[in-house]
């Protein structure tokens, strides 16, 4: 696949929440393993010159990065099965809100009409009970730089954060299908940088918590509705202890004191709730009036409003206070994301490229070495008889020509001998023509045996092979080449292959590659 | 603005596509010690924006040039001809198969390229190469001459003797350890050949020092990264209620070194990716496979603090939060708690130091069940050992260049290990460095204020890291 088959502004993925661009950021990161730098930055750059001025705040990173994921990430990629996923699992928990704030409406309401409804239970169930667990929501939500100065509350804080609703949701997904498909990477990799999404993470689940609180209350104010509707609710107040009617009286007009002046008719009075008290010990013995029992169904007012007021509002500041914290950390995670710098560093600096476009295309053959190695280990030098063969200077080697005769004979008597036939010389500073006339003379001359001194140093040319093949045509029967040394060094087993190849390369049967002098 | 355009030329096996893979910085060209395996000329744009800037162009070495200088002379009346006489010659031989390597290297040139000729400065200057800079001479072109010993450079001055009486700038130039500094130096001496290129080059060379700073930041912040990561790292695995914690002890602590085996591999990968490097092979031999090994605790010092830097390091730390304890009580522990958890935050630190990181059981709530947890390391040397090796493994990559083939070694041969050529990371760090560095580890290693620590170590490591792309002072 191609780095420019990532992008695609046709059908840009949706990514209006900062939650999104962390998810999506994650998921290019983990994409994008798969280029080089150089591609990152030829792609990259190329959606950067569409992003108009260059970032200088840390806004701009953000902007520049929710951006660019949207230029790159797909209506109908990962990353949209990973938000579907997780949608699904939004909505699997607000069923499960509703549906725990209709089970607890059909308990706390129940009515047979054998005893009437406790307005204590009521109120500590969908008003206490709420509060309370708001204030500890608050205590989670403190930030460490406050709680790190009381001692045991940072503990406490840890074991509240245990017990958050929004903490299910971290089992709930691993038990539901699709996990392992659009999650598990993600995961995996999220919990790497387990220091930037602490706090993500923290917001996550205290959001979570407060929607599902929210649920929660829906279910059971539209459960408490219908049970208004469809029946008869008695409502009363009892206690163990010994409550006096003034008590009570000084409670919910405190409780009501947020809707007095609006809904008046919602605020008790002394004389309904002396008259909504009963004792367990009186039962259904007794008796009241039509009067009496419609007052007693007054309180489902109060009842409502207090579910508004001490239930959902106070879960509805909460849950605006987490959405906008979870907005914050996530636009600081990224922010702070190592790899952003990166991303925005590609996205706004110049794409430097110095590769070429077009593929290499090469003569280069691995597979010869092995045979070639060993067979210059295998061969011995043997000294020539230098009476029956021609030698050739090629490129005029610096040594003289006795020098070079006792390369190729170590007798001295041998080597004077042969001075007498002086060593030709060909390629280098001679001329082209000079060459031809060479040839001529050795093919016309009595040895049929030519022998090349070559520079072991230098890379076989082609202009030798052809000067050997005219010398093969020219009846020269038979051609060696012996590698000499540059002075004071040794033919080493790279120059010895290099012109072994050339040997081989020239097909040649006629032609030998003499041992090095130096070997 | 007239394109500046550059053939790398010369006589075949001298290390013209060496010098071309450390221009350019790319590791794919093909680099062998055989003669002749360029056979086509390869172009090589440096480009910014899609603004090309300047070309390199690879090219075969000269196979005929005594012959093709034969036919150039036969062919020619006039000093005057001489550039149109190469032009004929090409006109006559283009497809022929006669000189394909001549009509290879030499088009370039006729289409205005620069020329930089390559000699190898360790091998002698020989008659067979008078040719082919004759050749060159008679383009016309501005040229300059490379010596790019691939041995000891014993002949170079001879080859400098020879080579200022052909072309108008002679330089040394290795492209097996040619540092970023010395490769932007030539490019500058490129902008020498003609006033006509002196722009874009100038410009090219900014960019490309531009482009080299954005680089070491990124591998400033995947290293910090890639630190971050590896110390907080937990290890953990949900056990039921029934299963014995101390026997998933060591398979924990198995899995904990895996991830951070794996977690150092990716962060090498990535670092190698910033500096194009993709064909690289490191070496992982037999006998330093050991030393290699991230884990292997008594070679620690090496890459991080020894024991008695570790000490002093964690009673630094301990005297700071003693002395938190000493202003609280207005003085009147009169420095007894610094001193106390300074002696203590040291011997801990002296005694512990064989420890890597502890096993915790979690108990996870509301729905019961355990968590087995190993990790984060809070071992204060770890930090340290994983910045060490990482700079260890940028160092070596920046000492290379995209010419060489081997195998990268990470470990230090054992003379020059003996013979402490190098200076210790953290020993060439200044006082002050040396102060914030633990400070920052020390945070690393407490879990605390991460965040900031990432941005104080990606500072800390920006200049040092910097600093690699220099040549050694003389």
């Amino acid at each position: 696949m191609d780095v420019s088959d990532c992008t695609h502004t046709l059908s840009p993925a949706k990514l209006s929440k900062p939650l999104d661009v962390v998810v999506a950021l994650e998921w290019q990161l983990h994409e994008d393993e798969r280029f080089t730098a150089r591609e990152l930055v030829q792609r990259d750059r190329a959606i950067g010159l569409s992003l108009g001025a260059q970032p200088n705040s840390p806004r701009d990173y953000w902007l520049w990065t929710r951006d660019w994921l949207r230029q790159l990430t797909k209506k109908d990629g990962l990353l949209s099965d990973a938000q579907n996923w997780m949608n699904t699992l939004h909505k699997v928990l607000l069923g499960l809100g509703l549906l725990l704030g209709m089970l607890t409406a059909l308990a706390t309401f129940d009515y047979d009409g054998w005893q009437r409804i406790n307005l204590l239970v009521v109120i500590a169930v969908t008003c206490g009970l709420q509060l309370l667990l708001c204030v500890l929501t608050l205590v989670v939500m403190l930030p460490a730089r406050f709680t790190r100065f009381v001692p045991g509350l940072p503990s406490a804080q840890a074991f509240l954060s245990l017990l958050n609703a929004g903490q299910w949701t971290g089992f709930i997904t691993r038990l539901l299908p699709g996990w392992q498909t659009s999650w598990k990477t993600l995961s995996q990799q999220m919990r790497r940088r387990e220091y930037l999404y602490s706090d993500v993470k923290k917001w996550i689940f205290l959001w979570q918590a407060q929607r599902l609180a929210l649920a929660y209350h829906a279910g059971l104010l539209l459960t408490l509705l219908l049970l208004i509707s469809f029946q008869d609710l008695a409502f009363g107040w009892s206690s163990t202890l010994t409550l006096e009617t003034e008590s009570i009286h000084r409670l919910t007009r405190w409780m009501a004191w947020p809707w007095h002046n609006i809904v008046p008719q919602a605020v008790p009075d002394l004389g309904l709730i002396d008259a909504s008290r009963y004792f367990r010990i009186q039962g259904q013995v007794q008796a009241i009036n039509v009067e009496e029992a419609q007052k007693l169904g007054f309180w489902w007012q109060f009842i409502i409003l207090s579910i508004l007021f001490y239930g959902v509002f106070p879960r509805f500041i909460l849950w605006a206070i987490c959405k906008r914290q979870l907005r914050q950390q996530c636009r600081l995670a990224i922010i702070s994301h190592p790899e952003v710098e990166r991303i925005v560093s590609r996205l706004s600096a110049r794409s430097v490229s110095t590769r070429s476009l077009e593929p290499g295309e090469t003569r280069f053959d691995k597979t010869q070495d092995l045979a070639l190695d060993s067979l210059s280990r295998n061969r011995q030098f043997k000294s020539l008889d230098l009476s029956s063969i021609d030698i050739i200077n090629w490129a005029q080697i610096d040594m003289s020509d006795g020098e070079l005769l006792q390369l190729f004979n170590q007798d001295p008597e041998i080597s004077e001998a042969h001075a007498a036939k002086p060593i030709a010389r060909a390629g280098g500073i001679c001329t082209h023509a000079e060459d031809e006339q060479l040839i001529k003379k050795l093919s016309a001359g009595a040895c049929s045996h030519t022998v090349f001194a070559l520079k072991s140093w230098e890379p076989p040319l082609a202009e030798l092979g052809d000067f050997i093949k005219a010398l093969l045509r020219a009846n020269i029967e038979q051609v060696s080449l012996l590698l000499v040394a540059p002075p004071g060094k040794k033919v080493t087993g790279n120059n010895y292959q290099e012109w072994a190849r050339f040997v081989a390369a020239l097909g040649e049967p006629a032609l030998t590659l003499l041992p090095g002098s130096g070997e | 603005m007239s394109e500046a355009l550059f053939a790398v030329v010369g006589h075949p096996n001298k290390g013209k596509s060496s010098i071309v893979a450390t221009l350019t910085e790319d590791d794919s060209i093909a680099i062998s010690g055989q003669s002749g395996t360029t056979t086509r000329c390869r172009y090589f744009p440096m480009s910014v924006d899609s603004q090309v800037l300047y070309t390199l162009v690879d090219t075969p070495g000269f196979q005929r040039a005594r012959k093709a200088l034969r036919w150039l002379n036969e062919h020619n009346n006039s000093l005057i001809e001489r550039r149109a006489t190469v032009a004929g010659f090409l006109d006559t031989y283009r497809d022929t198969g006669e000189y394909p390597d001549e009509c290879e290297l030499l088009q370039p040139i006729l289409n205005g390229a620069g020329i930089i000729y390559v000699v190898d400065g360790s091998v002698p200057f020989g008659n067979e190469y008078e040719a082919e800079m004759d050749i060159l001479r008679w383009t016309g072109q501005p040229s300059l001459a490379l010596i790019n010993s691939q041995g000891d450079g014993a002949y170079e001055q001879q080859w400098r003797d020879v080579l200022g009486q052909y072309f108008q700038v002679v330089r040394s130039f290795n492209a097996m350890s040619a540092e970023f500094d010395k490769r932007i130096d030539l490019l500058s001496t490129f902008a020498l050949l003609d006033d006509r290129w002196r722009h874009s080059l100038e410009l090219a060379v900014d960019r490309l020092k531009g482009e080299r700073q954005a680089r070491n930041q990124r591998a400033a912040t995947i290293i910090t990264t890639m630190l971050i990561e590896m110390v907080t790292h937990v290890e953990e695995q949900d056990i039921g209620a029934k299963i014995e914690s101390k026997t998933l002890e060591p398979i924990l602590e198995l899995q904990y070194k895996n991830f951070q085996r794996r977690r150092e591999e990716k962060g090498r990968r990535n670092i190698e990716k910033i500096f194009d490097y993709r064909q690289l092979v490191r070496e992982e031999s037999a006998h330093t496979l050991e030393l290699a090994d991230l884990f292997s605790m008594r070679d620690w010092y090496l890459w991080g603090l020894n024991k008695a830097q570790l000490t002093l390091v964690a009673a630094g730390a301990s005297a700071a939060a003693g002395a938190v304890l000493d202003a609280v009580t207005l003085g009147a522990s009169l420095g007894a708690a610094a001193l106390a958890s300074s002696i203590l935050g040291g011997g801990a630190a002296w005694f512990y130091s064989d420890k890597l990181a502890s096993v915790r059981i979690k108990q996870v709530l509301p729905l019961g069940g355990r968590t087995i947890a190993f990790g984060p390391s809070r071992h204060r040397n770890f930090p340290y050992v994983i910045l060490g090796r990482a700079l260890r493994h940028l160092k070596v990559l920046k000492q290379r260049t995209h010419a060489q083939r081997q195998v990268l070694s990470l470990t230090e041969s054992e003379e020059a290990q003996d013979l402490q050529l190098e200076e210790h990371w953290y020993q060439s760090l200044e006082q002050e460095e040396k102060s914030a560095l633990d400070k920052l580890m020390t945070k690393l290693s407490t879990g605390k204020d991460i965040l900031n620590a990432q941005q104080g170590i990606v500072k800390l490591l920006e200049p040092l890291i910097a600093a690699m792309d220099e040549s050694p002072k003389q």
